[in-house]
C-alpha cells in the first residue's frame, strides 16, 4: 500500500427528509485492493455508493479522486473518471446480446446518428470477456437467456469495458451459487492484480472475510471502523461492530428431539419435473432444512408441497393424506409458506401491513362475507407484537418497510393461519443481520411451541445453525441426511454436488 | 436506500389519528378539491350551472357512465382492463329492446339483457385467466365480436321500442318509467340507479372479503395466490360484475332514449369509463383505487362536459380539454407518489 | 402560357407511364376494360359493388334494400359492401380488393380526399365508377345519384324560417360538424336563414354519434341558451333526440324542431308534433339509382347526375309513411 489512495472521502454528509443518511464519513480506498463495506440496511452504504457513482450529491464533505478534489455530478462523469458500479439489481438490456450490452457504453457517448458496427461490438466484447475468463458465454447470445451468475459477469465485463479503475460491486453475490462465487472471486483477484480498486458491498460476512483486504464497517450513517482483514477478524466480531451489540441467538436452542411421536409432515415418493422421487418425514416441533444447488430441485420441492406446482406422490399432514392441488388446499391442511421472492410472491407492496397480515385468514376476520375491521386490527396487532415488527402504523404501505420488517409481516401472515407446518423458502435472503437474528429467534420459539418447520435455503450457515436435521438434494433426489451435530459445510457441499451421499436412504 | 428512514422510525401504536385523512386518501382529496374549484368557477361564471335543473341533468348524464365505472373499478383494481364495455352496453340494451318489442314481459327481457352482459364478462374473465391472454387483447377482441353480434341480431337496423313497433303498452310504460321516470318527481331514475349501484359497489369493495380479495389479486398476483386466494375466480367475478353493469347501463340507456342502433350505441364509451375511473385514482397496474375516488372521477368528467358547453366553448376544444384533464390528473398523482417513494 | 401547358401535359404523360396506367385515353375519356367488354358481349350477369361509407348506420338497411331491388329488377349481381363504422382506410382497402372482379362500382365516400384516388384508379383500370348518397367531386366519377346536400340544407333552412314565422333564435345540431355532408347542409341552411333578418343562428352543436351523448349535448345546449326557439338538426340522429327533448320538457309550443330523415322514432315525433318537419332523402331510391346508373352505362347509354330529391313531411302528410312502414 505504498501507492497513494485512489479515492479519499472527507467528512461526507448526506441528509434526507427526516433522516441523516451519512454523518461525516471519511475513509480511503487504494488501487489494487478489495475493500469491503459492511453495514446493516439503513447504515448508509448504498447512499455512499450512490454518491460515488454520481447519482447523489453530498450535502457537505469532499471526494478526492486520484489526488484531486472532484465533484461527480452525474453517472456519466463517474464513468468517464473510471468509476463503475455493478448494481444488485442487474441493469442489462435483456433483449440485446452479450456483446451489445458490453459495448453499450461505446454507443452511449456517441451522437444518436452515428453508425453502429456490430462486428466491432463482438471484437470488443470478446476481448473484455477473455480478460474475465468468460469463455463459456457466447457474445452473440441474448442476455435474457443467461443465468443470473453469467449476467453478473456480463455486468462486470461492461464495467471493465469502460476502463474502470474503481469497480463498485453492490451485493454482487446474493443470487450466486458457491461455484459461481468462487469464479467471481478469481476474477476479482485478477482485476486486483491489474491495479483496479474494488469496493465490495455485501451481507455475506463469511465471503467478505474470505476476499477482502480491508473492511470498513458502517452503522447508522456513521463510519465505525476501517481495518485490514487479518486473523483477528471473525464473522462474530464483524457482526458485533455492525449491530453495535453482540448477537447471542445465532445458535439454535438445544431441544429434545421428538423422534417417537407420529410425524407431522410425511412426503412420499414426490415427483414433478426435475424432482425424481423424494421421501422424508418431519416430526412435530422439529426444524428441518433442505440444502442443494439451484438446479437440485429443492425450490420446486417446496412449491410442490404447497400446491403451487403439480406433482405426484403422497403428502400426509399429521397422518392424514392431504391432496394438495392448490395453495388453498395447502392452507386448509394446516400449511403456511413464506415464499422466496419476497417482493414478488410475498409482499403485496401497494397494500397496508394490516391487509398483508390478514390476507390468508379472511375467514377469521369476517362474518357472512363482511370484513370485521376490529378483528383485522386485533389480529395484526397480535402478530406485530409477537414478531416485534417495527412499523409506524398498521395502515402503513408495505413498500415503505425495510426487507426485514416486510419479511416479519409475511411471517405473521403465515402464522395468523395457525399452521401446524411452516414452510420457509430462503427466509432471510436480502435481510440485514439484525433482522436475521430476530427471525432465527422466532423460528426457534415457534418450534418450541410445537410448530413443525421446513427451511429451504441456499445459505448453509443458516441451515447448520438453525436446523435439527438437514436434508441435501442433488439432481432431484435426496443425497444427504445430517443430524445437527454431524452437519458441516464440506460434507453437505459434497452431497449437494453429487460427490458423496450420507445416510440418504435411512430417513425417519 | 428504498427503506430510507422507515426502518429506523420509532414504533408507534396505530391510534385514531387522521380519521378524515384515512377516509379521503391524498388522491381523492386532490380530485375533490379540483371538483369543488370547478363547480365554484362555473357557479360564478354561468347562471345556469347551479340551477337545480342543470344539476339534476348533470346527475342524469353521468349516471350510465358512473354505473359502468363502478364495474371498471373492480376490473382495474384486479389489475385487468375491459375494453368491451361499450359493445356490451349496446348488445344488452338492444337485446332487451328486441325482446320487449316481441312482447316479452319486462322482467325476463331485462334479465336476459343482464345475463348477456354477465356472459360477455365471464368469457372475458376465463380467457384472461385460464386462457392466459392479457385482458387488453381478449377484451379488445371481444369489443369487436360483441359489436358484430349486436349488428347481426339487429341486422343493422335501429331498434325502436314504442307502441307502433308492437310492444305491449303496460310493459312499455314500466320500461320507460325505469329510464325516464323520477323519484319524488325530481330525481331521475337513472341517477337513482347510479346511487344505488355505487353504494352497493362501495360496500362490496370496501367491506366484504370479496372486495378485499380483488385488492389482493391486483396488489400482487403471486402473493395473493400463495396466500390462499383463488385468484382466477376473483378476476372472473370482477369481469362478470363489469359485464352485468355494462348491460344494466345499456338497458337504462334504451329505456331513456327508446331507439338504439348497433353501429352507434355505446361506441367509444369504454374510453370514457376507463378515463373516469383512472381520474378517480384507480391504477392500471392494479391494487389501487376506491369507489369514492371513482365517483369523484365520474363527477369531474360530467361537470367538465356540462361546464364547457354552458360556457359556450367550441366542441373541438371540449375534446382537447377533457384529454388534458385525464393526463394532468394522473400525472399529478404519479409525480407526488414517486416523490413519496423517494 | 403555351409552353407551360405543354410542360404540364408532358409531366402528366410521364406520370401516367411511370404509374403504368395506360388505359386512360389522353383526353381523360373513360375506356371500358377489355374483360368487362367481353363479359357484356357474352351476356354473363354483371358484378356490381355498391360501397356505402358505413354499413352499420341506420341508413344502410334502406340503401341495401334499394340495391337488392335493383339487382332483382335489372338482373345483375349487385352487392352491398363497405366498412363497419365510418372508416376511410377500411373502405379504400376493401375497394382495392374488389377492383379486380368488379364490372362497376358505386361509392358513397367516407372522406372525399381519401376516396378520390381509388375512384380515379378504378376508372383508369377501365372499371366504371359512379357515386351515390355522398358525392366525391374531387374524383372523375362518371355521375352522382343522391340528394344535393347544399340544396337539402337550404330546404331545411326555409322550413325552419317558415315554422318560426321568420323570427327567432336557432341552434343547429349535427353529429359530425367536420364531415363534408354536414358542412354542405349547414352551408345551405345558414344561407337560407340569412334571408330572414329576424332569425339568428346562435351556435352549431356537435353532438357526437353516441345516442346518450347526442341527447345530453342538446340538453346542455338548451340550458346554456334558454331563449332558443328552433332546433335545426342536419341528420337522422339528432332529429329524434331534439324531438324527445322538446316533448319531455313540454316545449312543443315554444321550441320548433326541423330535421332530416324518417327513422321510426322520428315518424312518431312528427305525428305528435314534437318535430315540426323532417326532410327525407329517399335512401332506397339512392341505392336503386346507384345500380341503375351503372347498368345503363354498361349498356352503352349516357349517364348524368340523378337528384333523388327531397320529401318534406309534416304532421299533415306523415300518416302515409307511418302506414307504409308498419
Amino acid at each position: 500500500m505504498a501507492q497513494p489512495p485512489i479515492i479519499e472521502l472527507h467528512g461526507i454528509t448526506k441528509r434526507f427528509p427526516g433522516v441523516l443518511a451519512l454523518d461525516n464519513v471519511s475513509f480511503s480506498v487504494y488501487p489494487g485492493e478489495v475493500h469491503a463495506v459492511l453495514g446493516e440496511n439503513g447504515a448508509g452504504k448504498s447512499t455512499l455508493m450512490n454518491i460515488l457513482a454520481g447519482d447523489l450529491q453530498p450535502d457537505s464533505g469532499t471526494i478526492v479522486y486520484q489526488g484531486r478534489e472532484q465533484v461527480i455530478p452525474s453517472p456519466l462523469v463517474a464513468q468517464r473518471l473510471g468509476i463503475s458500479v455493478v448494481y444488485q439489481e442487474l441493469a442489462l438490456c435483456n433483449n440485446l446480446t452479450v456483446a451489445e450490452n458490453i459495448s453499450l457504453s461505446l454507443v452511449a457517448n456517441r451522437s444518436a446518428l452515428s453508425f453502429v458496427r456490430r462486428g466491432q461490438f463482438a471484437d470488443h466484447a470478446r476481448e473484455v470477456m477473455k480478460r474475465l475468463g468468460l469463455s463459456n458465454v457466447d457474445p452473440r447470445q441474448s442476455v435474457g437467456k443467461l443465468s443470473v451468475a453469467q449476467q453478473q459477469m456480463v455486468e462486470i465485463a461492461k464495467a471493465l469495458s469502460m476502463k474502470a479503475t474503481v469497480l463498485i460491486l453492490d451485493e454482487p453475490n446474493s443470487a450466486l451459487t458457491i461455484e459461481e462465487t468462487d469464479h467471481l472471486f478469481t476474477v476479482l483477484r485478477q482485476l486486483q492484480a491489474d491495479g483496479v480498486a474494488i469496493i465490495y458491498v455485501s451481507h455475506r460476512l463469511e465471503e467478505v472475510v474470505q476476499i477482502a483486504d480491508r473492511i470498513t464497517v458502517m452503522r447508522d450513517g456513521r463510519h465505525i471502523d476501517t481495518k485490514p482483514n487479518d486473523d483477528s477478524v471473525t464473522v462474530e466480531s464483524l457482526i458485533t461492530k455492525m449491530v453495535g451489540r453482540s448477537i447471542t441467538h445465532f445458535r439454535r436452542h438445544a431441544r429434545p428431539s421428538g423422534g417417537e411421536s407420529q410425524p407431522a409432515l410425511e412426503v412420499e415418493q414426490l415427483r414433478s419435473g426435475s424432482i425424481r422421487g423424494v421421501s422424508f418425514r418431519i416430526h412435530r416441533g422439529e426444524i428441518v432444512g433442505i440444502a442443494g444447488l439451484p438446479d437440485s430441485g429443492k425450490d420446486e420441492l417446496v412449491e410442490c408441497i404447497f400446491g403451487l406446482r403439480p406433482s405426484e406422490g403422497a403428502v400426509r399432514v399429521n397422518g392424514v393424506v392431504a391432496p394438495i392441488k392448490s395453495p388453498v388446499a395447502a392452507i386448509n391442511a394446516g400449511l403456511a409458506l413464506i415464499p422466496a421472492d419476497r417482493r414478488g410472491a410475498g409482499a403485496m407492496l401497494v397494500m397496508s401491513v394490516e391487509e398483508n397480515t390478514v390476507v390468508s385468514s379472511l375467514k377469521a376476520v369476517s362474518r357472512l362475507g363482511m370484513l370485521r375491521r376490529p378483528a383485522m386490527r386485533d389480529l395484526t396487532r397480535t402478530y406485530v407484537k409477537k414478531l416485534d415488527t417495527r412499523i409506524a402504523s398498521q395502515r402503513q404501505k408495505m413498500w415503505t418497510l425495510s426487507g426485514g420488517n416486510q419479511q416479519k409481516v409475511i411471517l405473521g401472515r403465515g402464522l395468523a393461519t395457525e399452521p401446524s407446518i411452516l414452510l420457509l423458502h430462503e427466509p432471510t435472503r436480502g435481510i440485514d443481520v439484525g433482522a436475521k437474528a430476530e427471525i432465527y429467534d422466532i423460528l426457534q420459539r415457534l418450534a418450541k411451541d410445537g410448530v413443525t418447520i421446513l427451511i429451504v435455503s441456499s445459505e448453509l450457515p443458516e441451515l447448520i445453525s438453525q436446523c435439527d436435521r438437514i436434508l441435501v438434494m442433488h439432481q432431484g433426489r435426496l443425497t444427504g441426511h445430517f443430524d445437527h451435530d454431524e452437519a458441516n459445510e464440506e460434507a453437505i457441499l459434497a452431497c449437494a454436488m453429487g460427490q458423496a451421499t450420507h445416510r440418504a436412504v435411512a430417513q425417519t | 436506500m428504498a427503506n430510507l428512514g422507515v426502518a429506523d422510525t420509532p414504533r408507534t401504536t396505530s391510534g385514531g389519528q387522521g380519521r378524515i385523512r384515512r377516509a379521503l386518501s391524498a388522491r381523492e382529496a386532490g380530485v375533490f378539491v379540483a371538483l369543488i374549484l370547478m363547480c365554484a368557477f362555473l357557479a360564478v361564471s354561468t347562471d345556469a350551472f347551479l340551477s337545480s335543473r342543470n344539476l339534476l341533468n348533470v346527475g342524469r348524464q353521468i349516471s350510465l357512465l358512473g354505473i359502468m365505472a363502478v364495474g371498471m373499478t373492480f376490473v382495474l383494481i384486479a389489475a385487468e382492463v375491459d375494453l368491451s364495455v361499450g359493445s356490451t352496453y349496446a348488445l344488452s340494451g338492444l337485446m332487451t329492446g328486441i325482446l320487449i318489442v316481441q312482447q316479452w314481459a319486462l322482467l325476463p327481457a331485462i334479465l336476459v339483457g343482464l345475463a348477456l352482459g354477465g356472459l360477455v364478462g365471464f368469457l372475458n374473465g376465463v380467457l384472461s385467466t385460464y386462457g392466459k391472454l392479457p385482458s387488453f387483447i381478449t377484451t379488445l377482441g371481444m369489443m369487436s365480436i360483441v359489436r358484430g353480434v349486436a349488428l347481426l341480431i339487429t341486422n343493422g337496423e335501429p331498434v325502436t321500442v314504442n307502441a307502433s313497433s308492437g310492444a305491449n303498452g303496460d310493459t312499455l310504460s314500466q320500461f320507460f318509467w325505469i329510464g325516464q321516470g323520477s323519484l319524488f318527481g325530481q330525481i331521475p331514475m337513472q341517477l337513482v340507479f347510479f346511487i344505488v349501484i355505487a353504494f352497493l359497489g362501495w360496500i362490496v369493495l370496501s367491506f366484504t372479503t370479496f372486495g378485499f380479495r380483488v385488492y389482493a389479486v391486483g396488489g400482487g398476483l403471486k402473493a395473493a395466490r400463495v396466500s390462499g386466494i383463488k385468484v382466477f375466480s376473483v378476476k372472473i367475478w370482477a369481469f362478470i360484475i363489469m359485464g352485468v353493469l355494462s348491460g344494466l347501463a345499456g338497458i337504462l340507456s334504451l329505456a331513456f332514449l327508446p331507439s338504439g342502433q348497433a353501429g352507434r350505441t355505446g361506441v367509444g364509451l369504454e374510453l370514457d369509463v376507463i378515463a373516469a375511473t383512472i381520474v378517480g385514482g384507480a391504477s392500471l397496474s392494479g391494487g389501487e383505487g376506491t369507489m369514492l375516488g371513482t365517483i369523484l372521477g365520474v363527477l369531474i368528467i360530467g361537470v367538465l362536459r356540462n361546464g364547457l358547453i354552458l360556457l359556450g366553448i367550441s366542441p373541438f376544444w371540449q375534446t382537447t380539454i377533457i384529454g388534458l384533464v385525464i393526463i394532468v390528473a394522473v400525472a399529478i398523482d404519479k409525480w407526488t407518489t414517486s416523490r413519496r417513494a423517494g | 402560357m403555351q409552353h407551360l401547358r405543354r410542360l404540364h401535359f408532358g409531366l402528366v404523360m410521364i406520370l401516367i407511364f411511370v404509374l403504368g396506367g395506360v388505359a386512360m385515353a389522353q383526353d381523360g375519356e373513360f375506356v371500358l376494360a377489355e374483360r368487362i367488354q367481353e363479359k357484356i358481349a357474352s351476356g354473363e350477369p354483371l358484378t356490381i359493388y355498391v360501397s356505402y361509407h358505413d354499413v352499420s348506420n341506420e341508413f344502410a338497411p334502406f340503401i341495401r334494400a334499394g340495391v337488392e331491388q335493383a339487382a332483382e329488377e335489372l338482373g345483375v349481381d349487385a352487392q352491398f359492401v363497405g366498412p363497419v363504422g365510418a372508416d376511410a382506410d377500411a373502405q379504400v382497402a376493401e375497394l382495392e380488393t374488389l377492383l379486380e372482379t368488379a364490372d362497376g362500382i358505386a361509392i358513397s365516400s367516407v372522406s372525399t380526399d381519401a376516396l378520390a384516388p381509388i375512384i380515379d384508379r378504378a376508372l383508369e383500370a377501365g372499371v366504371p365508377v359512379v357515386t351515390f348518397n355522398t358525392d366525391n367531386p374531387e374524383s372523375n366519377r362518371l355521375a352522382f345519384a343522391g340528394q344535393d346536400l347544399v340544396q337539402s340544407g337550404r330546404e331545411a333552412g326555409e322550413l325552419m324560417a317558415d315554422v318560426l314565422g321568420g323570427e327567432g333564435q336557432v341552434i343547429i345540431t349535427t353529429l359530425d360538424a367536420a364531415a363534408q355532408w354536414s358542412i354542405d347542409r349547414e352551408t345551405g341552411a345558414r344561407e337560407a336563414l340569412a334571408n330572414y333578418p329576424g332569425i339568428e343562428v346562435v351556435t352549431t352543436v356537435n353532438t357526437g354519434t353516441e345516442p346518450q351523448q347526442i341527447y345530453a349535448s342538446i340538453e346542455n345546449a338548451m340550458l346554456a341558451n334558454p331563449e332558443v326557439d328552433g332546433i335545426l338538426s342536419l341528420e337522422c340522429c339528432s332529429t329524434p333526440a331534439a324531438g324527445e327533448f322538446v316533448q319531455r320538457n313540454n316545449l312543443l309550443d315554444s321550441v320548433k324542431v326541423v330535421g332530416f330523415d324518417l327513422l321510426p322514432a322520428t315518424i312518431e315525433l312528427v305525428q305528435s308534433g314534437a318535430v315540426a318537419a323532417t326532410i327525407d332523402q329517399a335512401p332506397e331510391r339512392q341505392g336503386f339509382e346507384a345500380v341503375n346508373m351503372l347498368v345503363m352505362f354498361l349498356g352503352g347509354e349516357p349517364v348524368s347526375n340523378v337528384d333523388t330529391g327531397v320529401g318534406i313531411y309534416t304532421q299533415e302528410n306523415i300518416a302515409d309513411v307511418a302506414e307504409a312502414s308498419s
